[in-house]
């Protein structure tokens, strides 16, 4: 398979990578830490890949457990307390109920719920990218969707 | 409304900062890939040294279709000019025999140089393919201590790279019954 380099690389999948860390930190300044981070493990890894379906799941997969590594840091969670307002939904034009519905989960809904509604993945793909087995993967997004149910319940939404 | 369709709308507009990727792509372009193919190290060099005995000797490679004699005197022109022409870095240093490697192997382990160890189904590696600590040191151990046999590979194959602090890397496998081969050698090994 070819080779991306790194502009191609960035071009095709920085927005993907900084889309999960976004999801999950809600923080501009982690989410590029994260995205860095996994970029860089991507060039020091030297992998190949038999098609894009793979390219597109190592980095998401590493995306998932770069954010974990990063959200136990003493440092993360402190910094997550100060920044808590400081994110960057003040720069974006404008956001539905739905944004900050899915803003209010805990962290980890939010990763399932990012997969599976941004990403369009399929459960057996997400189960792999979150190292967890398909059974807690559909119980977490079953959950995920009562609590988004039960904030959403006044505007009825088609989940 | 539709769940799927507001959530994507929304963070559709969030994306990286066009600075931050520019920054990024710079770094990636200065940063090289950790991993060293030795094998391929090692045929390019071959291939340069066959070249360079070729010209070096001016006559020409021996041909096995005419049984290899060329020229008379043409194993001891060999010798001298392979002999020291590239100061190959492996790993192993200058271990030949594959019990040295093994010895070498071993000894990286014992030394507690080991950095992380990792095991997947195929040869692709990454972060998720990292033993717990416990796990990690428990199997260091039996590496360090394995022993030559020549008992048969039998079960499933894993894929291992070991990484240690020096910066070498060490791939080898291992079967369901405790079997282990070095990359770098011939002969097989079996931990307890």
């Amino acid at each position: 398979m070819e080779k991306m380099t790194a502009e191609m690389l960035l071009e095709k999948y920085s927005d993907m990578v900084y889309r999960i860390a976004y999801a999950r930190t809600q923080n501009t300044h982690d989410a590029q830490d994260i995205t860095q981070e996994v970029f860089l493990k991507y060039i020091k890894s030297g992998k190949e890949f038999s098609d894009e379906e793979h390219r597109k799941a190592w980095l998401l997969r590493v995306a998932v457990n770069t954010g974990n590594t990063f959200v136990k840091t003493a440092w993360f969670r402190h910094r997550a307390d100060l920044d808590e307002a400081a994110d960057m939904t003040e720069a974006m034009p404008e956001k539905s109920e739905v944004y900050y519905a899915v803003k209010d989960l805990p962290e980890k809904y939010r990763v399932i719920v990012h997969l599976f509604y941004f990403e369009e993945l399929p459960i057996k793909n997400i189960c792999n990218i979150l190292g967890i087995s398909e059974t807690a993967a559909k119980s977490r997004l079953h959950r995920a969707r009562e609590m988004l149910k039960e904030k959403l319940k006044e505007a009825d939404y088609e989940f | 409304m539709n769940f799927k369709d507001e959530y994507k709308r929304d963070y559709s507009q969030i994306a990286a900062d066009e600075e931050f990727i520019n920054q990024l792509e710079k770094k990636m372009n200065n940063t090289a890939p950790a991993k060293i193919n030795i094998k391929m190290i090692t045929a390019a060099v071959s291939a340069v040294a066959v070249i360079a005995l070729a010209i070096g000797a001016g006559t020409a490679i021996p041909d096995e279709k005419d049984g290899g004699i060329a020229l008379k005197g043409e194993t001891a022109v060999s010798q001298t000019l392979t002999e020291g022409l590239f100061d190959i870095d492996v790993w192993y240093g200058h271990a030949e025999s594959d019990d040295e490697i093994y010895a070498v192997f071993a000894g990286l382990i014992s030394e507690g140089s080991l950095e992380t160890l990792y095991c997947s189904d195929d040869s692709m590696f990454d972060d998720t393919d990292i033993p717990d600590r416990a796990e990690m040191n428990e199997l260091a151990e039996k590496l360090a201590a394995a022993v030559r046999t020549n008992e048969k590979a039998i079960g499933a194959e894993k894929r291992c790279m070991a990484v240690f602090s020096s910066g070498e890397i060490v791939k080898f496998s291992i079967w369901d019954n405790g079997i282990v081969k070095l990359d770098d050698c011939a002969e097989i090994y079996k931990i307890n």
